[in-house]
């Protein structure tokens, strides 16, 4: 790693640990080895959306010519977003992208991406499918989407009408993550969801 | 270079904070939009990321970026702890004298000026180069010789001057003058007897010689008398044989003529050497000697034209056998690690001897020491360098058979080496101009190789360009072998694979698809896949940028259809990207996907990787088309 980018990520740690979002337990970073080149970050659902009160990991890759170039970041926590892959969690973000600017640190990515969840983007999408019934059937995208906070990001609130299509599903034979992105898929109509499993 | 990482004593406001390196301004700079950095900082971000400003991302170039000197003042007058501080110096200074304090600092690390590759405290760089440096000079207390340290201990086990031990007696001696007193004066050393080489076979201490040849008077006598009474035997035997061989063969003669002035040996000499005889031996012996010399001496003055080496074949053939008949035990080196105590051979040893080149006269001549001394100084130098130089005389001089068996065939030797040398000659000119022929022929089928692999290259190309036309943009890229290029892509040796080109129809867009492994993290590894458009022969009437949806997606190739998962994005695209413009080159630079599109652990996993093929498919539906 070179000696910049080790520096300033020395640098930018001590300064999220320090900053009052970290006090409110709102991010969070960690290493995961000693090396620095690759981070374990955590963000918590922004109140008042679908994600309240789940807790979602990030991976975080600092590349060799950071600053100069963003830092790689991804879902780790399986997330129903118009901007994030539901199957790799990769993350359409313009300032992780093309906008991104050396003055920018990890801390203000991950307060970005908090606002990400707060305000999606569906019309320059990473996941179309989401994306599409985010702008056709709000309701819908909303309930699943607090759902899956609730299945992945240790969400508090249960959606037992949800829950027991997942369950009939699965007594059909199919796994229950499958069967999760069936039904979100395919607007939760079970009929749909297993056609769409078994073509 | 990024900015100040030093102990400020108070530390400085954010606003002197580079907000690139998050480190105290260096060589402050300020951007038209007002943003200051570090010069380094900022011109890498101009350089190196985009041409806009890192905090409000206005466009920016290098020549909207000044020097901020009030900045720099201010910050230069900060005041720091010397950066030595944990080693001892607690010297408190404005930053803009750093240089200076370290130029000085009792504490600061230089390198050593010896250059011994260590880097001390300039406050022990005296102790070092006085008494730890490899590289300082030290001088040998016993020879006065100047050296570096690190020679210097070998330098203490072979110092010439050096007082060292006898191993035997416990003299002290300088070292140079210890083999001189173990070969010559240490009485305990242990040595043969003189009479070595006439049978005796007593060892002792040097200090016990003198005793011992009082004592054994009686039979060294004996054996000295032997020894003599052998020599004048064979005298008498050799003169015989050169007269005969004189008158016989005038080849011979002519042969040793050639070596006359070289091993002449003159009559005085001989006459002294018999002289020097009767000092040490008994008259009788005196009387032999004599007889047999005066035979030498009217043999030498009848053969006047080869009167010295005669006398010298003569001596060798006697040289060559008394000894052998003179040891008791019959062997002709002496073994033993004893040391002789004849003078002039006290420098050498019997190992020595016997490699000179000349062990027969060596032998002989330290077994009649006196006599012989004579021929080893005049004599043995010229016989040596003539053996030296012609083999045939060495044979004349020292071989068993004597001069009659001798008949050089020198001139059938030179024409038989003279024919064998003009027909290699020939040999080598005939495969000279066969090694030209081949090559030039080489040369041809080269060349008309080259331009039928062009041809191929072109066909290939022309073929798979074909095949790619009529897929109407549902395209399957089946990559062969694929841990094969995992290994080449991981090592970053290729770093990417493009697929074949394929058209979203005939008359579509031409396209593919760049995959490639993203190895940013160390723990895990991604297949990035991402689609590039190409120049096809249809862009002139197509719509541009590209407007659609392209899905790619790992086919699962699990033989169980019910059971198969593939892994699918679904890309729609943007027309502000770069990658969906009309290409102006081969291919467009910028693609479109993802740089983790699954992770390499899931494709082994999973059943996505059949028989190490691995199968992208590419659907393409475009909006105009």
């Amino acid at each position: 790693m070179s000696n910049i980018a080790e520096q300033r990520i020395k640098r930018e740690f001590k300064e999220v640990v320090k900053s009052d979002e970290v006090a409110l337990c709102n991010i969070k970073v960690e290493l995961v080895n000693d090396s620095l080149t690759e981070l374990r970050g955590e963000i918590a659902g922004p109140p008042d959306t679908a994600y309240e009160g789940g807790k979602f990991k990030l991976q975080i890759k600092i590349p060799e010519t950071y600053p100069f170039n963003p830092p790689e970041v991804k879902f780790v926590t399986k997330i129903w977003h118009p901007n994030i892959s539901s199957v790799t969690g990769a993350i359409c973000l313009d300032i992780l992208k093309d906008q991104w600017a050396a003055a920018m640190t990890l801390r203000t990515v991950l307060l970005s991406l908090q606002a990400l969840l707060a305000a999606a983007e569906p019309d320059d999408p990473q996941d179309a499918v989401v994306a599409h019934q985010y702008k056709e059937n709000f309701d819908i995208f909303e309930r699943t989407a607090r759902h899956w906070t609730t299945a992945y990001a240790g969400g508090p609130k249960r959606d037992t009408e949800l829950e027991e299509k997942i369950v009939s599903m699965k007594n059909m034979g199919f796994d229950e993550h499958m069967a999760r992105v069936a039904l979100s898929t395919k607007d939760w109509d079970i009929t749909r969801a297993a056609e769409y499993l078994i073509s | 270079m990024e900015g100040y990482d030093c102990d400020f004593i108070i530390p400085p406001e954010p606003r002197y904070e580079c907000p690139i390196c998050l480190l105290v301004l260096r060589e402050p700079h300020q951007t038209k939009c007002g943003h200051r950095f570090c010069k380094d900082c900022i011109i890498t971000s101009l350089r190196d990321s985009s041409n806009r400003c890192p905090i409000d991302n206005e466009s920016l170039s290098e020549s909207d970026v000044y020097p901020d000197n009030f900045a720099k003042r201010e910050i230069l007058n900060f005041s720091i702890r010397c950066p030595n501080f944990k080693s001892g110096c607690d010297k408190i200074i404005p930053l803009g004298k750093l240089q200076n304090h370290l130029e000085e600092c009792y504490f600061a690390l230089v390198p050593c000026p010896l250059k011994c590759s260590r880097e001390v405290p300039r406050c022990d760089l005296d102790s070092h180069l006085n008494n730890s440096c490899e590289n300082r000079n030290v001088t040998c207390e016993h020879c006065s010789k100047n050296m570096e340290a690190k020679d210097f201990e070998v330098h203490v086990e072979v110092c010439p001057m050096a007082i060292v031990v006898c191993s035997h007696c416990e003299e002290r001696a300088v070292r140079n003058k210890m083999e001189h007193h173990i070969y010559n004066e240490c009485q305990q050393v242990m040595v043969h007897c003189p009479f070595y080489f006439l049978g005796c076979s007593k060892v002792m201490m040097r200090c016990m010689v003198d005793d011992h040849l009082i004592m054994s008077a009686p039979s060294h006598l004996k054996q000295l008398c032997f020894a003599v009474t052998f020599l004048a035997q064979k005298l008498g035997t050799a003169n015989s044989v050169c007269q005969t061989s004189a008158k016989n063969t005038h080849q011979k003669v002519s042969l040793v003529q050639r070596f006359n002035a070289e091993s002449a040996v003159t009559l005085p000499v001989s006459y002294k050497s018999s002289h020097s005889l009767e000092e040490v031996s008994t008259n009788e012996m005196s009387f032999n000697f004599e007889a047999a010399l005066a035979e030498l001496s009217a043999l030498s003055l009848e053969n006047e034209e080869a009167k010295g080496a005669e006398h010298s074949y003569k001596l060798s053939s006697i040289t060559k056998q008394l000894p052998l008949g003179c040891l008791p035990n019959g062997h002709h080196g002496i073994k033993q690690p004893v040391y002789r105590p004849h003078d002039w051979l006290n420098y050498c040893t019997a190992e020595e001897q016997e490699t000179s080149g000349l062990p027969l006269l060596s032998q002989i001549l330290s077994t009649k020491p006196t006599v012989c001394k004579l021929y080893q100084s005049k004599l043995s130098p010229q016989i040596s360098a003539a053996v030296n130089h012609s083999p045939e005389f060495a044979n004349l001089l020292l071989g068993d058979q004597g001069l009659g068996e001798y008949i050089p065939e020198n001139s059938d030797v030179k024409s038989m080496f003279q024919e064998i040398t003009s027909r290699f000659k020939k040999r080598e000119a005939a495969s000279e101009q066969k090694f030209d022929e081949l090559h030039r022929r080489l040369t041809a089928v080269e060349q008309t190789n080259s331009g039928l692999i062009n041809t191929v290259r072109d066909l290939e190309q022309h073929v798979v360009e074909a095949s790619g036309r009529f897929v109407n943009g549902d395209f399957c890229w089946c990559i062969h072998n694929f841990s094969h290029y995992r290994l080449k892509l991981e090592a970053g040796e290729n770093s990417m694979l493009h697929s074949p080109p394929f058209y979203t129809s005939p008359w579509g867009y031409k396209m593919c698809i760049r995959a490639s492994i993203d190895s940013a993290s160390q723990n895990e590894r991604h297949l990035s896949l991402f689609v590039h458009f190409m120049k096809g022969k249809n862009d002139a009437f197509l719509m541009w940028p590209f407007s659609g949806r392209i899905n790619i997606s790992v086919v699962d190739q699990n033989p169980d259809a019910s059971r198969r998962n593939h892994i699918m994005e679904v890309l729609e695209t943007n027309p502000n990207l770069d990658a969906f413009q009309r290409p102006t080159i081969p291919r467009n630079h910028k693609g479109f996907g993802y740089v983790q599109f699954v992770s390499i652990s899931a494709l082994e996993n999973g059943s996505y990787l059949m028989d190490d093929v691995l199968v992208i498919r590419t659907q393409v539906y475009s909006q105009y088309q």
